[in-house]
């Protein structure tokens, strides 16, 4: 029985963590809490078989070198994409928590101040 | 008695206001497709109860109160400033790439194969008039579609002015119809829905077009900025912007291409401060992409430069020569030699050439050296800035194309942005600011693990990247 090479077990690594990044994309919704969970699953995944491909990188020399380029930098410009989407609605909720900060300083600390009948 | 009546007349009352809030809700079922349009409520407010004091208590209605949140309606806006510039960037870069032939089956890149190996056939029989005649006519394919190619782009960006002619009026229109609206808030002692709407629907309209700056009066009017400062609406007054092209009297290249600038009301540019939307999609496509091909009043340009040192250095071999019968060489290629931007545009053959004037003989007296010479240009590296010339002309046709698929890319996610961002406003809009911090924390945290995870993996590529390397 042959043994998996460096290469292959490289190989395999980068098309699961490929495989990985692309159902996260697929099941990122900044609303929905179940699917953002289960993008995160997919992207620790990913994670872990990037950590997978270094260590069989480190073992030994890989060769093919532009094609694991273009295929890692593919990765990553999947993976800024999402980030977008991630940053931006980030950005949202920074600057809404900010707003509602800013609000509740008019509103006293124990709720919103009363206004009387004048 | 006098209690009963009372009694009476507060529930009376309270009828009304309980009506007057069942309108709200219809008018807001009514309104839920308008453009613009945010939920309203209304508040209600208990009356103070002293029945000796003769308050008799009840229910009193205080006006409209909006689910809209302003700094979601921005966040918005910034969104769809940013769509709205990729949308434009798309349309340009398109057509731009559709221009160029890059599989090299024809146009540019096949006329200057087809002119090498005519170069290198004539250098097999230098005296043969087929030969001769061969490369005549490959080089004046060659200096036709360089011409046509400089013409389209020319073209292309003449539709673009247009468009950026449009754009501005459309801004103008927009800018009028919100200054309608600040003269008509200034009118209404509370505030008007339909009016709100209106004002809101306009807003991202003309944040889809520029970069705008929303500064919200206490008087209820909306000033509106550029973001580079200048007005477009300030109260009651409107600042129109307009548009222009033309080479600046300091120019390098009088003769050059005109830019595209924008002017404020008072007449300066400030081309520099549109950073988004669709007019500067526009003039970004416009004065920096087919700029950098066909030149303007300061850069040459990439078409011009591959069609001036192409004639330069074969016009060069061949006049450094002689002909069969001892006359000097003579150019192949003419151009307009007055301005460094008008090159790609003139490029032609030289037509009083005839195919027993072009010198084969080289400088040192070899029959078909010049020939040589000139075939050998196909694979030589250093033509131009270290290139090849088909190598040069590739890379204008690469840039082209990475214009385009990088405005591609940009829109597709920008898209999803917008989606995303129209979501989030839509779903914390109208709920109470104690369940929205509670909410937002919770959706904060969540993002931030996400963006960790993406984070790693992006270092994690490079690391591998420089392993492999």
């Amino acid at each position: 029985m042959n043994s998996l090479t460096a290469e292959d077990e490289f190989n395999r690594h980068l098309a699961n963590a490929e495989s990985s990044v692309a159902v996260a994309s697929r099941c990122w919704d900044a609303l929905d809490q179940s699917r953002r969970e289960e993008c995160y699953g997919f992207l620790a995944m990913a994670v872990e078989e990037l950590r997978a491909s270094r260590s069989s990188v480190c073992r030994k020399s890989v060769s093919q070198i532009r094609t694991h380029v273009e295929r890692l930098s593919r990765l990553q410009a999947d993976a800024s994409r999402l980030l977008r989407l991630v940053d931006a609605s980030m950005s949202f909720c920074r600057g809404m928590i900010q707003r509602i900060g800013a609000a509740e300083t008019d509103r006293g600390a124990s709720g919103p101040t009363l206004t009387t009948e004048g | 008695m006098s209690n009963l009546l009372a009694s009476l007349q507060t529930a009376g009352h309270a009828l009304d206001v309980y009506q007057q809030a069942l309108d709200v809700v219809q008018n807001n079922i009514t309104n839920a497709g308008t453009p613009g349009f945010a939920t309203q409520s209304p508040k209600l407010l208990a009356l103070p109860f002293n029945l000796s004091g003769g308050l008799i208590g009840g229910v009193a209605e205080k006006g409209l109160e909006s689910a809209r949140d302003e700094y979601a309606e921005e966040e918005v806006r910034r969104q769809v400033e940013s769509l709205g510039r990729y949308e434009t960037q798309v349309q340009g870069t398109s057509s731009v790439e559709q221009l160029f032939n890059v599989s090299g089956t024809s146009g540019i890149p096949a006329d200057l194969d087809q002119l090498f190996q005519s170069f290198s056939a004539w250098s097999v029989t230098p005296n043969g008039p087929v030969a001769q005649q061969t490369v005549l006519s490959s080089a004046g394919q060659l200096g036709d579609d360089v011409r046509q190619l400089s013409a389209s782009l020319t073209t292309t960006a003449q539709d673009i002015r247009t468009q950026i002619g449009s754009t501005v009026e459309q801004i103008n229109q927009l800018a009028a119809t919100i200054q309608q609206s600040n003269v008509q808030r200034l009118k209404e002692t509370s505030l008007d829905p339909g009016l709100d709407a209106n004002l809101h629907s306009s807003l991202e309209q003309l944040s889809e077009l520029a970069d705008i700056s929303v500064v919200s009066q206490a008087d209820g009017t909306v000033n509106i900025l550029l973001s580079g400062g200048s007005p477009l609406v300030v109260g009651t007054t409107q600042y129109s912007l307009g548009a222009s092209v033309g080479v600046l009297s300091t120019a390098v290249n009088p003769q050059a291409p005109p830019s595209a600038m924008i002017h404020d009301s008072q007449g300066n540019d400030i081309t520099a401060q549109i950073q988004g939307g669709k007019l500067s999609g526009l003039l970004d496509v416009h004065n920096r992409v087919i700029a950098s091909m066909i030149g303007d009043g300061n850069q040459t340009g990439s078409l011009n430069q591959f069609a001036k040192t192409l004639a330069d250095t074969i016009n060069g071999i061949l006049q450094s020569g002689t002909t069969a019968s001892g006359a000097a060489g003579t150019a192949l290629f003419v151009y307009n030699s007055s301005d460094p931007t008008t090159a790609a545009g003139s490029l032609a053959l030289n037509s009083s050439l005839t195919g027993s004037d072009l010198a084969a003989v080289d400088a040192q007296g070899n029959s078909n050296g010049n020939a040589l010479n000139l075939a050998a240009l196909a694979d030589s590296q250093d033509s131009i800035n270290g290139l090849s010339l088909g190598g040069f002309f590739a890379g204008i046709a690469s840039f082209a194309g990475q214009e385009s698929s990088s405005a591609q890319s940009n829109q597709q996610t920008q898209q999803q942005v917008v989606a995303q961002t129209r979501a989030l406003r839509d779903q914390t809009s109208g709920v109470s600011l104690d369940a929205q911090a509670v909410a937002l924390l919770q959706y904060q945290r969540s993002y931030q693990a996400g963006a960790r995870l993406l984070t790693t993996i992006n270092s994690l590529g490079d690391e591998l990247m420089s392993l492999i390397k």
